[in-house]
């Protein structure tokens, strides 16, 4: 069923019967999970129980170590790097439309209709799952570029939608009840009794974790709620709680709960300086460089300022997300996707960092206990990384 | 909003620095004092590892503090994420419950637990309230009033409350508390964790000053949160808030200058002074722009000074 270029009839075949033949239980009881979540047939729940398999109809079981890996959910910016994606081996493509309803609203970025109809098809046909991001807040403005865009992705069969505002949940819900719904990282929701209001209020599936919590405390909030967790694991490293920073605005007028960007490229300036490359943000020194260093672009928290006397990265050094070394630890906490950022990136980053993760989570899922993420893994996402160097942030409570 | 017009209460918002017990005491009971003041917000938003003796400390100075006859607001932690947090703030509206205070909700949790306890709440500048659909949802879990998110234009405020049936409160003065982190970024200044802080935040009531390597003024860091460099202040705008369908303005209380902005504040409220004598008052000779900003009331940058 998830093999390459599969055609539509066979592909419908196969969903028939989600388990073939020889099949490793490991396996099988994935592709009963893919199964049930695509045909949303949580119905069959009670019947499959009378014939001893209730477990894999709790989420409890379906995102348990033993028995399932993590889906590796990776960055769409366009087409070329959805099917990049895809082909790299990503269980799931996440994409946004080309307005101001997604948290990348950058410019060349993102899908029109046609665009995305094709890369829905795209994805399905080759057996992968398509999340739609609606997570800025239409505010005061005339929602219907939000409203339109969630159904659209209702209407071209996308296979969850990501939100984060209480108005587009609930709009949502009403509208596109069988539209699985998640919560956007965008939204902040950092503990499990965030998590359990929403499940209540509009029936979130899946909530996506702010980059703020131990990996400890995921594991835990994981165990008191039903809704899915899914962390970030790889890419550009937010070390603010999202939805919860108004630093761009602050300085550039445009933020990402009301705009959709963080830095906005339009503010960005590199002036030359006395023989230094000063890098500004709407008038705002972010950062120096010596000519012939690599300038790194200047995303606030990132930026070299003064504080205590010191100069130097107050907020947080020009590393990238990179949780590799964690991924027994990951599995055994039981989260259900593992995202990896990056939607502003082309498809050869795409390709080179889901091959990358691919390989990891096959590798760590065929044998946990003796995984160790290869040096070859880590020197690739080294080179692809804007900053040449990773951290796992506050997965690990010395980073704080 | 409510449809009958009621005069402009003035609020002083939870302390947001870190200061040691002793010191909060003693600023809130001189604030109980005052009577340009109408409702006291109490209680650690930003780090609970400063809230060293907890809940009970919390709620015995606010029942203190109610004898003087002002509305008491226990707030709560704006991003609890350990167990013990969680609890805290069951434990604040457990309290607010036995005692009939409202509590002031900065984080999701804080709206699933007092909507479950059935305690009424502030929904504070921590939750993002964009929409009037978001508004809604609050208000029917319990939200008797709102402050809007800080980035939102003032004009945008009767967009999003419109005539829904809670108050607003209008955030008006003092530094604005932008994000937060897991990081504490007080400990990574001083060189140290966030685990083995050493409350290094209590020797700096004001925050500690973040400067751009040009030497501009950048920002105030605040433990886990980042704020303005400069107090942000609508003093000279306080009639048109008014006409906004503000029911509230917040005060955010720093160790500098706070009597002079209460007093201030409240004359241009009553009109015995004007708001612009007020603000020129309040700048102390300096161009308004050297002292304060104002550009997200305009719907423009933050840090910005935007003149009338």
């Amino acid at each position: 069923m998830c093999s390459k270029h599969i055609h539509e009839k066979q592909r419908r075949r196969a969903q028939k019967c989600p388990v073939p033949k020889g099949c490793a239980p490991n396996e099988a009881m994935q592709r009963c999970s893919s199964f049930i979540w695509n045909h949303q047939i949580f119905f069959l729940a009670p019947c499959l129980a009378s014939f001893g398999a209730a477990t894999i109809c709790t989420k409890l079981v379906l995102t348990s170590p033993n028995f399932l890996k993590p889906e590796l959910v990776c960055p769409a910016g366009n087409l070329p790097a959805l099917k990049a994606a895809v082909d790299a081996g990503g269980d799931t493509v996440y994409m946004g439309f080309r307005n101001a309803s997604n948290a990348r609203n950058f410019e060349g970025l993102n899908f029109d209709r046609d665009e995305a109809e094709a890369g829905i098809a795209y994805a399905h046909d080759r057996g992968a799952r398509v999340f739609v991001a609606v997570n800025t807040s239409p505010g005061i403005y005339d929602a219907s570029a939000w409203t339109s865009s969630i159904d659209m992705a209702s209407e071209l069969g996308a296979d969850a939608i990501i939100l984060s505002d209480m108005a587009l949940l609930g709009y949502a819900k009403e509208r596109h009840p069988r539209l699985r719904r998640h919560l956007s990282v965008q939204a902040s929701a950092c503990n499990y009794e965030s998590l359990n209001f929403y499940a209540r209020e509009f029936g979130i599936r899946r909530a996506v974790m702010p980059r703020v919590l131990t990996l400890d405390a995921i594991r835990d909030i994981g165990s008191r709620t039903s809704v899915e967790i899914e962390i970030f694991v790889s890419g550009g490293l937010c070390v603010m709680a999202e939805g919860r920073c108004w630093l761009s605005s602050y300085v550039t007028g445009d933020s990402p709960n009301m705009r959709g960007v963080c830095s906005p490229a339009h503010a960005v300036r590199f002036e030359e300086q006395e023989g230094t490359l000063e890098v500004k943000l709407d008038g705002v020194l972010v950062n120096r460089f010596a000519p012939d260093a690599p300038a790194a672009y200047p995303t606030l928290c990132k930026g070299r300022f003064e504080a205590c006397g010191m100069e130097g990265h107050v907020m947080e050094d020009p590393y990238s997300l990179n949780a590799l070394d964690m991924l027994p630890q990951i599995f055994e906490a039981g989260i259900a996707g593992l995202k990896i950022e990056g939607r502003q990136r082309g498809k050869h980053y795409v390709r080179e960092v889901v091959s990358t993760w691919r390989a990891a989570v096959d590798t760590c899922a065929a044998d946990p206990k003796s995984y160790v993420a290869s040096p070859e893994w880590m020197a690739r996402l080294a080179a692809t990384s804007e900053g040449g160097a990773h951290t796992a942030g506050a997965y690990v409570d010395e980073w704080r | 909003m409510n449809d009958i017009a009621r005069p402009l209460r003035l609020g002083v918002g939870p302390l947001l620095f870190g200061w040691p017990e002793r010191d909060i005491r003693d600023l809130y009971l001189e604030l109980a004092e005052k009577r340009e003041v109408d409702i006291l917000y109490l209680g650690e938003v930003v780090c609970s590892k400063r809230s060293i003796s907890g809940v009970t400390w919390q709620v015995e100075l606010a029942r203190e503090l109610a004898a003087s006859g002002k509305e008491i607001v226990l707030s709560t932690l704006a991003m609890p994420t350990a167990a013990h947090e969680l609890q805290a703030i069951r434990d604040v509206a457990i309290a607010a419950k036995e005692h009939d205070l409202l509590i002031e909700a900065n984080d999701m949790a804080a709206v699933a637990i007092a909507s479950e306890m059935g305690v009424d709440f502030v929904a504070g500048p921590h939750l993002n309230i964009y929409s009037r659909g978001a508004l809604d949802c609050l208000c029917r879990h319990g939200a008797k009033r709102a402050v809007l998110p800080l980035e939102l234009p003032a004009r945008d405020i009767t967009a999003v409350a419109g005539d829904a049936q809670v108050q607003i409160e209008y955030f008006a003065h003092g530094k604005l508390p932008l994000t937060f982190s897991a990081r504490c970024y007080t400990a990574r200044a001083e060189g140290l964790s966030k685990r083995d802080c050493r409350h290094v935040c209590f020797l700096n009531p004001d925050g500690v000053e973040m400067r751009t390597l040009d030497g501009g003024g950048f920002s105030t860091i605040n433990g886990i949160q980042i704020m303005s460099q400069m107090p942000f202040t609508a003093l000279d705008h306080i009639a048109e808030i008014a006409g906004f369908g503000v029911d509230v303005l917040r005060i955010s209380p720093q160790a500098s200058g706070l009597d002079d902005v209460i007093r201030l504040f409240r004359a241009a409220m009553d009109g015995v002074m004007a708001a612009s004598d007020a603000l020129h008052a309040l700048s102390k000779g300096r161009e308004p722009g050297d002292a304060f900003c104002n550009g997200y009331y305009h719907g423009r940058q933050g840090r910005l000074w935007v003149g009338k």
